[in-house]
């Protein structure tokens, strides 16, 4: 039988009683480990929650028009979705503490905002313990912090205020108004929004503001009338001065046109006409011979200016009356309406001057410069593909050489453009071509055309001969629209390159890193009136990859747009024949950029 | 030797239970934190086009079976997520459709429109999948909120704005989504949700731990 040690016997229960102390600390520990953990579960859990508080209060701040409504939303959303991840009583934690979301305009390096907002959500709740409470510790206090930021948003809306908009019964100025009164809705107090309209001037309706939603903007719109000419370029331009005036990089920066035909105001610094020349009358004021007092007719008309011929007159032209090559034009009228005034040099013929504005005009202005007022080409845009009805009689894509400086561009032009039929139109002439442009028959229709199917007329934008051989003509209708066609996307070509982002002012120059990024979205109301844009014009302006059909076209195969630029924006191009559609067009434009922006 | 048997079976009890009990903290915290990375990564994805993010792509979902590693989500070393593995991630965007989303895409308009109704639009005023990416195990779990149909699900995981407005089989349930978060029209809530079968920590039986489930609704 073994013995035990008088020493070993002493020792018999110390495993047991140094166990029973040990299991005091190793609960402890245990305990703690537990709490700890616990804290760690609901810590994370807080902070998963006040996360997506943060960036849904972000995202319904456009659910009201003032700061203090869209604070009212984001808390309420705030606190919703903060629920909907933290339950309430969640691992038995008690009342729960949830800020109210902050705001803030982030800023670059030099304090200035960039159009990116920073919602900030706190929220605290106690925790129960469970082991430390032998400590007297009962709860803990767990806190979170969630910051989302959101891309602010800078539009600015392009409103084509002409008079063909008041066609229908309501009109479609009218319903314009409403769509964009309904529109505005869609953002929030942190958004800004101008309103550009035009006619044959450019100008501000509201300038760029978050107060948008005050009233204020709804007034304004309500008060639109729609009655005179579509300067569409001017108010591009003006557009793009508002979002580099507002200087939000950040921003979803965006320019949105509506328009319901082809652009007819052509903007520049027009040469005078200092030569004897050969183009359409009327020339009543100056002297010629009876037969130039219509449109009708060309004739020999003496100088308009004396001098030199670098003399100019800063405005717009405008063509009034249809878009065959005889008929009415305008101006010069003032691009922007706080543009300087319109003066006359001195030179030229008081007796012409003094009834302008008016169709005389085309006596006094010599020919359209190849660029206009804000450096756009009005020859049109460089060509980037060429669409598969090239070479042909509708092709837009050629070869454009420059009279000023005889550079050759390869371009997506309306040079050769014609009133707005095309070669289903065959030979149609005077007041054919204008029964064309009624044609209800579908392809025959709205669809932009070129010369070779009006064999009958000049056959050309350009003069043909005399001093002004190889400008273009502003004495014809058409050929103002065409050069107004080519100018307007020529400026969303370089509202889209953004030039400011190398410090330069837009114009043909050097492309480089754009700084805002603009996007244009366009909404067309086709059949308005018969002054329509071609299938091309306004998809090219929303620089989108595909031309796509026209609601008339009974069969047309979408291509590749000739004009479309990799590198810069791409918006939303969006077209329909019927008025009352307005605002569901709108509405799918605040869909997307509100899916872009937030 | 007695006393050391009792006291070493307790311990032993105490520290597998501890062990297990941490672990799966552990591995709650992480499944939390992948949670959350999606969540991150969907609303990238989601709101910002131009990041070229496509989470359907499997070199994307390696970013979450990466932060997953250990929860027995990878099929391989290169990450890539396993579809019987132990653990699943579903994102989706539930919108509560309205106006615009009407407008989007329901083309032609019909006549008559404004205003919208469940005639011109099937899913007006209904909640609706626009997103929806499943990784991992999709056969072992589900979707708390469902699933669209397989064919609306485009190559990036978004549905088209012609489905989203007039597939009423993308539809969520009121009352599911409801229990959760209630939507204004147009609003939308990005949903992340992980599953994963946290087994492996367990010493003993006895101590298996449940599948851990955590869902994030931003």
């Amino acid at each position: 039988m073994t013995q035990i040690a008088p020493q070993d016997r002493k020792s018999r229960g110390f495993i047991l009683l140094t166990h029973a102390v040990m299991i005091f600390f190793t609960i402890a520990m245990i305990g703690l480990a537990v709490d700890a953990g616990t804290m760690y579960v609901i810590k994370g859990r807080l902070s998963s929650a006040v996360d997506a508080a943060a960036l849904a209060a972000g995202r319904s701040v456009n659910l009201a028009s003032t700061v203090a409504a869209a604070s009212a939303a984001a808390t309420t959303t705030a606190t919703q979705f903060f629920n909907a991840n933290f339950p309430n009583g969640y691992l038995g934690t008690g009342t729960m503490n949830l800020s109210t979301p902050t705001f803030t305009q982030e800023t670059d390096g030099n304090g200035n905002p960039n159009g990116i907002l920073d919602i900030a959500v706190n929220a605290s709740v106690p925790a129960p313990t469970y082991f430390m409470q032998i400590f007297g510790i009962k709860t803990v206090n767990v806190s979170g912090s969630g910051t989302a930021t959101r891309r602010g948003t800078v539009m600015i809306l392009v409103l084509d205020t002409s008079v063909s908009m008041n066609a229908g019964s309501p009109t479609a100025c009218s319903q314009m108004v409403t769509a964009a009164q309904q529109f505005i809705t869609n953002f929030s107090p942190y958004d800004t929004i101008g309103v550009v309209q035009f006619g044959y001037t450019a100008s501000i309706l509201y300038a760029p503001s978050t107060n948008f939603g005050n009233g204020t903007l709804n007034t304004l719109l309500g008060g639109l009338t729609c009655n005179d000419n579509t300067n569409t370029t001017s108010a591009l331009w003006l557009a793009y001065e508002q979002i580099k005036s507002v200087g939000l990089p950040l921003a979803y920066n965006s320019v949105v046109l509506f328009t319901d035909g082809s652009p007819n105001g052509v903007s520049a610094q027009f040469p005078v006409r200092t030569q004897a020349d050969t183009r359409y009358g009327p020339d009543v004021t100056i002297g010629a011979s009876a037969s130039c007092g219509s449109t009708t007719a060309t004739c020999s008309v003496p100088v308009a200016c004396t001098g030199a011929a670098t003399q100019t007159v800063t405005g717009t032209i405008s063509q009034t009356s249809g878009q065959p090559d005889q008929g009415s034009t305008d101006g010069p009228h003032l691009p922007i309406n706080t543009d300087p005034a319109i003066t006359y040099p001195a030179s030229c013929n008081s007796a012409l001057t003094s009834t302008l504005p008016g169709s005389n005009n085309r006596q006094l202005v010599a020919y359209i410069p190849d660029f206009d007022l804000y450096g756009n080409s009005t020859h049109g845009v460089p060509a980037t593909s060429t669409p598969p009805n090239c070479p042909g009689a509708t092709c837009g894509v050629a070869n454009v050489t420059l009279k000023s400086t005889g550079a050759t561009y390869y371009y997506d032009t309306r040079d050769f453009w014609r009133y707005q039929c095309n070669d289903v139109c065959p030979g149609a002439t005077g007041s054919a071509a204008t029964a064309c442009s009624t044609d209800s028959t579908p392809g025959h229709q709205y669809e932009g055309g070129v010369w070779t199917s009006f064999p009958a007329d000049l056959n050309s934008n350009f003069f043909t001969a005399g001093p002004y051989l190889g400008y273009l003509r502003p004495d014809q209708p058409t050929t103002i629209v065409a050069a107004t066609m080519n100018t307007a996307m020529s400026e969303a070509y370089w509202i889209r390159a953004d030039s400011s982002g190398c410090g330069g002012s837009g114009g043909n120059g050097t492309v480089c890193t754009t700084l805002y990024h603009p996007v244009i979205n366009t909404i067309y109301l086709l059949g308005n009136a018969g002054d329509a844009a071609d299938h091309e014009f306004l998809p090219i302006m929303s620089n989108t990859q595909q031309i796509t059909a026209l609601p008339y076209d009974s069969s047309f195969t979408p291509y590749t747009n000739p004009a479309y630029e990799l590198h810069q924006e791409s918006g939303l191009y969006q077209v329909t024949a019927t008025p009352s559609q307005l605002t569901v067009l709108f509405s799918k434009l605040a869909s997307e950029v509100l899916r872009l922006s937030h | 030797m007695l006393e050391f048997a009792i006291v070493t079976i307790s311990l032993t009890l105490m520290f597998a239970g501890a062990f297990t009990i941490g672990a799966m903290l552990n591995k709650a915290l992480q499944v939390s934190n992948v949670t959350r990375s999606a969540a991150v990564l969907m609303v990238t994805s989601v709101t910002n086009p131009k990041a070229d993010l496509n989470l359907v792509l499997a070199q994307n979902q390696r970013i979450l079976i990466r932060e997953a590693n250990g929860l027995g989500m990878a099929s391989d070393a290169q990450y890539d997520p396993s579809s019987t593995g132990n653990g699943a991630i579903f994102l989706s965007k539930i919108i509560l459709v309205g106006n615009n989303e009407c407008a989007a895409g329901v083309t032609p308009i019909p006549t008559g429109v404004p205003p919208w109704t469940t005639s011109s639009c099937p899913n007006y005023n209904s909640y609706v999948f626009a997103y929806y990416v499943a990784i991992g195990n999709n056969t072992r779990w589900a979707s708390a909120f469902g699933a669209p149909p397989s064919g609306d699900v485009q190559s990036d995981g978004t549905l088209s704005a012609l489905n989203i407005a007039t597939d009423t089989h993308a539809q969520v349930p009121t009352a599911t989504i409801q229990a959760s978060i209630t939507l204004a029209q147009s609003q939308y809530a990005l949903i992340s949700e992980t599953y994963a079968d946290v087994s492996s920590v367990s010493v003993f039986s006895i101590f298996k731990p449940p599948v851990i489930y955590y869902r994030t609704i931003t």
